[in-house]
């Protein structure tokens, strides 16, 4: 993991010194709310419904256990004892004072955190795959260019006040996971015939409310030119993105009007002024950086005995079976799995975590995954590095602490946007739709007979529980004052992007897991053998959806 | 009458900043004064023969292309920004073309609707002089163009980026 030097700690500290006193300006009436505004914005700080919301960046994922313990003493200690993790990897407080914030940032400085550019329109948290540096498809380790954009983003003089937010996320393996193609710039690591390593750029996908999968720009730009080709893209945006309406000012917007080759013409001429400037980046520098994210002290172990005496442990057990099966992955070393700690119980809004549990986990990433711990945009928790040894005692510890919910990947894994209970964009709320989901499919052997399925509910069109992406998309509408829920079929993140179709008149929240079961049975019944719902979807077309779920009205 | 900060410190302001509608500087009111015009009343002036760099500037509005400036920047010692809106970020972009891709030394000053914590980034950006109100405390505002003594990125105040300056 990235370890701060002297310079990184001297920036982060600045920066809690100067929001500090940009609050205190504030508190005494020097500085107008909408000056304070997007000040705030950009040290993660909004006013919502019913309290502040301060949003913690988390660097493409990845945290320590002093990171965490510090996370659960903030909590305790600023806020009402739990956080909750978000849809880019980030980790929000739901109730801390204003007045506490500079205090809670200087505290997360401690431990090399800060809250800088994880809302206002500027460049974001970088986001990547939770299963960077040990995915078994793994091309090239992303998280060192994470860092490298995590430093060339952080305190930019110039792309601080963009038309309009700017996500970025890398992926460094043949199965995209970190959703690059919903992205303002997704970056996949490639290498080319020469065996030198690259990047093919995506720009101008996004979620929201004009939904675009990124198109390519460049099918292989070498890995020094990653600054100054990122710096060209985003000044084009920032001098002829749309700034007259908020809703239009995003670059896929740019992308679009302009056409995907003559925006990719402009671009190369933006950055045919800039190619060789000092920002590209030295091996000297990458060099520095992979430094960071070298291999733990692994055993050396034999895969198969492993892989053996896990099988023989798992054939006594069904629920440690079950769990083998879906929180569990493979590895690329021998005798390491990796174990996704599921946030989504029945009972607990998705994502959400709790200061002793913080603290729990922790102490078993200390004793089990070389003390880190990684999160992701599914809003789970894991740990990339668990002995095959090891998971039947860690499985029992995560079982006390509620994390071991065999459903990763599975329907009640959902993606929820804290939507109406907190958000003041949302339309609607989307924890109570998640919870009567959770409740109506409480079987575990229904929901495994299921298979793969990916629910995602967003509160409101904005998007942040990517409804758009799920195989089934939940979307809380108003309609005149009162909460709706529109349903999609047929989105995909991954390879195999797609945005999903819209199935019709929208629902009352109450009809909404009667509504889901319908999907399921059409699903159920029109499957061929090993054919997961997405699949039987595309296969069947939405029409017999449609007639299922409408039928009553007709 | 506005007060001008150059260069980090508090300094008599000689230019006056001609609005979009007010008429252009007459040639007696060049030879008296200094003026800092709209693009396309310098493009006037400059056509009718008035205005040298030691009378006559230019500023953008955002929506100006900064190319277009160009072919003039020898003729200038003061090109101005101005911000319609704070939350409008173009001005950063052209400062840092007019310094970096342009290669003008002369002063940029920025005027508008800029607050002082856009000044550390906005200095970094190649700008080097803010209008500021009568009445805003410019002391407070000097001390935010050192909020921080170092930065990652390379810019107008750094040509290096941090990773070059690692050792």
């Amino acid at each position: 993991m990235y370890v701060y030097d002297e310079h990184d700690r001297q920036i982060i500290s600045e920066r809690v010194n100067q929001f500090r006193r940009q609050t205190e300006r504030f508190l005494a009436g020097q500085l107008k709310e909408e000056v304070y505004l997007p000040l705030r914005l950009q040290n993660g700080l909004y006013v919502q419904r019913l309290a502040p919301m301060l949003r913690i960046a988390v660097p493409y994922g990845m945290l320590n256990v002093a990171q965490l313990r510090k996370l659960a003493h903030i909590t305790r200690h600023y806020d009402k004892g739990y956080c909750h993790i978000t849809t880019r990897q980030n980790i929000q407080l739901n109730w801390p004072n204003l007045e506490d914030v500079p205090d809670i940032l200087a505290e997360l400085a401690e431990v090399e955190m800060h809250a800088i550019q994880t809302s206002g329109n500027c460049i974001r948290n970088v986001t990547s795959d939770q299963f960077a540096g040990v995915a078994t498809d793994e091309i090239i380790d992303p998280r060192p260019y994470c860092e490298i954009i995590r430093q060339w983003s952080t305190l930019h003089p110039e792309f601080a006040f963009l038309p309009r937010k700017f996500k970025i996320a890398v992926s460094g393996s043949e199965e995209d996971r970190a959703a690059i193609r919903f992205h303002d710039i997704g970056l996949q690591i490639v290498k080319n015939d020469s065996g030198a390593i690259g990047f093919k750029v995506l720009v101008g996908g996004g979620l929201g409310r004009t939904p675009v999968i990124g198109q390519v720009v460049r099918e292989f730009l070498p890995e020094q030119d990653l600054l100054t080709y990122l710096e060209a893209i985003v000044r084009h945006y920032n001098l002829n993105g749309r700034r007259d309406n908020k809703y239009k000012a995003r670059i896929k917007i740019l992308v679009r009007a302009m056409g995907v080759e003559a925006y990719a013409a402009a671009i190369e001429q933006e950055w045919d002024k800039i190619h060789d400037s000092q920002a590209l980046l030295t091996d000297k520098e990458i060099n520095r950086t992979k430094s960071f994210f070298t291999e733990p002290d692994y055993e050396s172990f034999d895969e198969k005995s492993c892989a053996d005496t896990l099988n023989e442990r798992a054939q006594k057990d069904k629920d440690f079976s079950n769990w083998l099966a879906h929180n569990v992955g493979k590895h690329r070393v021998a005798g390491y799995r990796t174990v996704t700690l599921s946030l989504k119980p029945n009972g607990i809004a998705p994502g959400d975590i709790t200061d002793s549990q913080l603290e729990a986990i922790a102490d078993l990433a200390e004793e089990y995954s070389f003390g880190e711990v990684r999160s992701t945009h599914e809003q789970n928790l894991v740990f990339a590095d668990v002995q095959t040894a090891h998971l039947r005692r860690l499985w029992r510890a995560l079982t006390k602490l509620g994390f071991a919910t065999a459903n990763i990947g599975t329907l009640t894994d959902m993606i929820c946007c804290p939507g109406g209970d907190y958000c003041s964009l949302a339309n609607a709320k989307s924890i109570p739709v998640a919870e009567a989901i959770q409740n109506e499919f409480d079987d575990l052997d229904y929901i495994y007979d299921l298979g793969e399925i990916e629910l995602n509910i967003s509160g409101c069109m904005n998007a942040c529980g990517h409804h758009h992406i799920g195989h089934i998309g939940i979307l809380g509408v108003d309609k005149r004052g009162e909460e709706f829920y529109q349903i999609q079929l047929g989105g995909a993140q991954g390879n195999n992007a797609n945005i999903g179709k819209v199935l019709g008149p929208s629902f009352s929240r109450e009809s909404v897991p009667n509504v889901i079961r319908k999907l399921l049975d059409v699903y159920v019944e029109s499957r061929v053998e090993g054919e997961a719902f997405v699949e039987t979807y595309h296969r069947v077309g939405i029409t017999p959806f449609k007639e299922r779920v409408y039928a009553k009205a007709n | 009458m506005p007060k001008l900060i150059k260069d980090g410190i508090l300094t008599q302001n000689e230019w006056q900043w001609l609005v979009t509608d007010e008429a252009a500087p007459s040639a007696e009111a060049l030879e008296t004064g200094k003026w800092i015009v709209p693009f396309s009343v310098y493009l006037t002036l400059k056509s009718e023969g008035l205005g040298n760099a030691k009378n006559l500037g230019v500023w953008l509005a955002s929506a100006d292309n900064v190319q277009d400036l160009a072919p003039h920047l020898k003729d200038l010692n003061i090109v101005g920004l101005n911000f319609e809106k704070f939350a409008d970020g173009r001005s950063f972009s052209q400062a840092r073309i007019i310094r970096e891709q342009l290669d003008f030394g002369g002063e940029i000053r920025v005027n508008g609707d800029f607050y002082q914590d856009q000044m550390f980034y906005l200095a970094r950006s190649g700008v080097n002089a803010f209008l500021i109100e009568d009445d805003a405390n410019s002391e407070s505002m000097i001390e935010s163009l050192s909020d921080f003594s170092d930065s990652y990125q390379a810019a107008c105040d750094e040509p290096q980026p941090l990773f070059r300056r690692r050792v």
